[in-house]
């Protein structure tokens, strides 16, 4: 690797432990470079990361947070809870289950792991640890099951990716569904498994009525996924289209039909998004530079070259692949390593013949299960946080989740088809 | 946030030196955090509008790409500075695993501020110079000049630089 590249990827190393910003960090070191190897006018760090920025793919990931907060205001996170109360609540360890489920379908909201911790574990961790559930396990439980949230479509993790490697987001979004499902049926067998062996109980039974009327009360929010894959899927929408549709859709749920969404919780919510996609955003743009930086050091080629020259077996660099994504996603933030990773590896697929929305999809199960392994597990911190317990805590609880979210990207890795049956009739 | 907006103009002139640095980052922060969000409903509004026109008139506005990128790009660095006044960006959050002393985490926390500081300023110079050189192109589909895009680089640079040195003076956002 060159001087160049090396210097680029000390000072963002040393910037990150210092605590200074992603964003800034990965700027910072870019400057660093363009200053110390004058590889190019200082201008390009501006039109560089001005470039990261403008794209029409990327406009998807401020109305999708919009769109989620919207819900969150109108009430809708709450009829997905008690929705998946009324159903399965009851049952011993039930509210472990109910914690996955509801996870699962808020993700589908929100497209993010994080907001699906805070939208579903501020509701339902402190009704687990009356019912007699171990904060570790809750923790870990919730922390690992929001997760799935950027798995599921939408996903504003495969959003950056379909942007930054040209693949197409519709695909992405469509080869997320049968993973995330499995990653949810492997959550709830494990929180089954731990809560009956403990005997943790769940909740008091629903009859039929209730049921139903919890079914319809949710169904507004439940037809939020019909409506952006459906649409996506039949091409009515593009995922930015989609976005926004979910927007107005929110809206006219919120204010119309519950009746509970006001103006000055609009204006919230607005502020809310426009700060969180920021903080996204220029990531990306930051990012964006860095990985320009590296291109031109030609690290893509020589990362390329080293591992052909260790294997030449597809499945050996699918696991080589998946082993730094893990490592990488306990060390630094989902979007900044899809930035930078992305440029690096796309030789490498189309040189070993890896589908672009396979990979993709393994790179966001990948960096779903980063993003609960410490020291920077952020869904996890973030599930912790809510619980009132420190990581360490989580720990013991969390291997067995662990174990069981590799273990669905392990078949997801040797079985393309799990991923790409669905983004295949698409095409068909 | 119009009466918070005011009450920090108000105290400016009011106030000691640290003070007054604060309200001047509050003010920047806030108004930066208001033009961010009439940013996101606007974009939010536009690309609603694109779809209905798309299908239900049969015809797009010409604008229904260039125009929602150049509002995601002043919204995204407006609203980075209300982030840098919030002291919200993303970060690894490692320095605590690794230092204990308060002392010296303080004072990596000044290091960084002032890293920032620089790099921030000379992306600013930079951007700036670009949205200069830029200004005579037209875009494609609104024909403004090509400068306008590039100005919010300079623009939200600038701001966050101004917020990071009032940080080094002052103990940061108090929310």
């Amino acid at each position: 690797m060159t001087a160049g590249a090396l210097t680029m990827l000390g000072v963002f190393g040393l910037g990150i432990l210092i605590d200074i910003p992603i964003a800034f960090a990965l700027l910072i070191a870019a400057v660093v470079y363009l200053t110390a190897f004058a590889a190019a006018p200082m201008l390009v760090s501006a039109q560089q990361f001005a470039a990261g920025m403008e794209s029409f793919t990327l406009l998807a990931i401020p109305l999708f947070i919009l769109a989620a907060q919207l819900m969150n205001s109108a009430g809708l996170t709450q009829k997905i809870v008690r929705l998946c109360m009324t159903l399965v609540g009851d049952i011993r360890g039930g509210l472990a289950v109910v914690a996955v489920l509801a996870c699962m379908m808020f993700g589908a909201l929100s497209g993010s792991g994080v907001a699906d911790v805070i939208a579903i574990g501020s509701m339902l961790l402190p009704a687990m640890q009356r019912s007699g559930y171990k904060k570790g396990f809750s923790c870990a439980l919730v922390g690992t099951a929001s997760s799935i949230g950027t798995v599921i479509p939408p996903s504003i993790v495969m959003i950056v990716y379909g942007t930054t490697s040209n693949t197409s987001v519709g695909k992405l979004f469509m080869g997320g569904v049968i993973p995330g499902l499995m990653l949810t049926c492997a959550l709830v067998g494990v929180a089954l498994y731990v809560s009956r062996k403990n005997g943790w109980g769940g909740g008091t039974p629903s009859t039929s009525r209730e049921k139903f009327r919890a079914f319809i009360d949710a169904l507004p929010a439940l037809m939020v996924p019909v409506l952006i894959i459906g649409g996506i899927r039949f091409g009515v929408f593009t995922p930015t289209e989609a976005a926004a549709s979910a927007c107005l859709y929110a809206l006219i749920v919120g204010m119309g039909l519950y009746k509970n969404l006001r103006l000055n919780d609009i204006f919230d919510c607005v502020k809310a998004t426009a700060e969180t996609s920021a903080a996204i955003l220029v990531i990306i743009g930051a990012a964006g530079l860095f990985a320009w930086g590296l291109t031109y050091e030609q690290v893509p080629q020589a990362i390329a070259s080293l591992i052909g020259e260790l294997t030449d077996s597809r499945n050996s660099v699918l696991l080589l692949l998946t082993l730094v994504l893990l490592i990488l996603g306990s060390f630094m933030e989902s979007i900044a390593i899809i930035i930078i990773i992305t440029p690096i590896v796309m030789p490498l697929l189309s040189q070993y013949g890896i589908d672009p929305v396979h990979f993709g999809v393994l790179l966001t199960v990948n960096l779903a299960i980063g993003a609960n392994t410490p020291p920077l597990g952020v869904d996890l911190m973030a599930a912790c946080r809510i619980g009132g317990i420190s990581v360490m805590e989580s720990l013991r609880p969390l291997v067995m989740m662990l174990v069981a979210m590799i273990s669905v990207l392990m078949l997801l890795t040797f079985i393309p088809e799990l991923v790409l049956f669905l983004p295949n009739l698409m095409d068909s | 946030m119009l009466t918070r907006l005011a009450s920090a103009i108000n105290d400016v002139g009011h106030c000691g030196k640290t003070r007054m640095l604060t309200r001047i980052a509050a003010v920047i922060g806030c108004v930066c955090h208001g033009l961010a969000a009439a940013g996101v409903a606007t974009l939010a509004a536009l690309v609603s509008y694109v779809v209905f026109m798309r299908w239900v008139i049969g015809q797009p506005p010409h604008w229904a790409e260039e125009l929602p990128q150049l509002i995601l790009l002043w919204s995204t660095l407006l609203g980075a500075v209300a982030c840098s006044y919030h002291r919200s960006h993303l970060s690894a959050g490692l320095l605590p695993l690794v230092v204990r002393s308060a002392r010296w985490l303080k004072v990596f926390t000044h290091i960084g501020d002032v890293l920032v500081l620089i790099m921030l300023l000379m992306i600013t110079k930079a951007g700036w110079a670009l949205a200069m050189l830029t200004m005579s192109q037209t875009t494609t589909a609104l024909q403004i000049p090509a400068g306008i895009s590039y100005l919010a680089v300079p623009v939200g640079c600038a701001a966050m630089a101004l917020v990071q040195f009032i940080h080094l003076f002052t103990r940061g956002d108090s929310q």
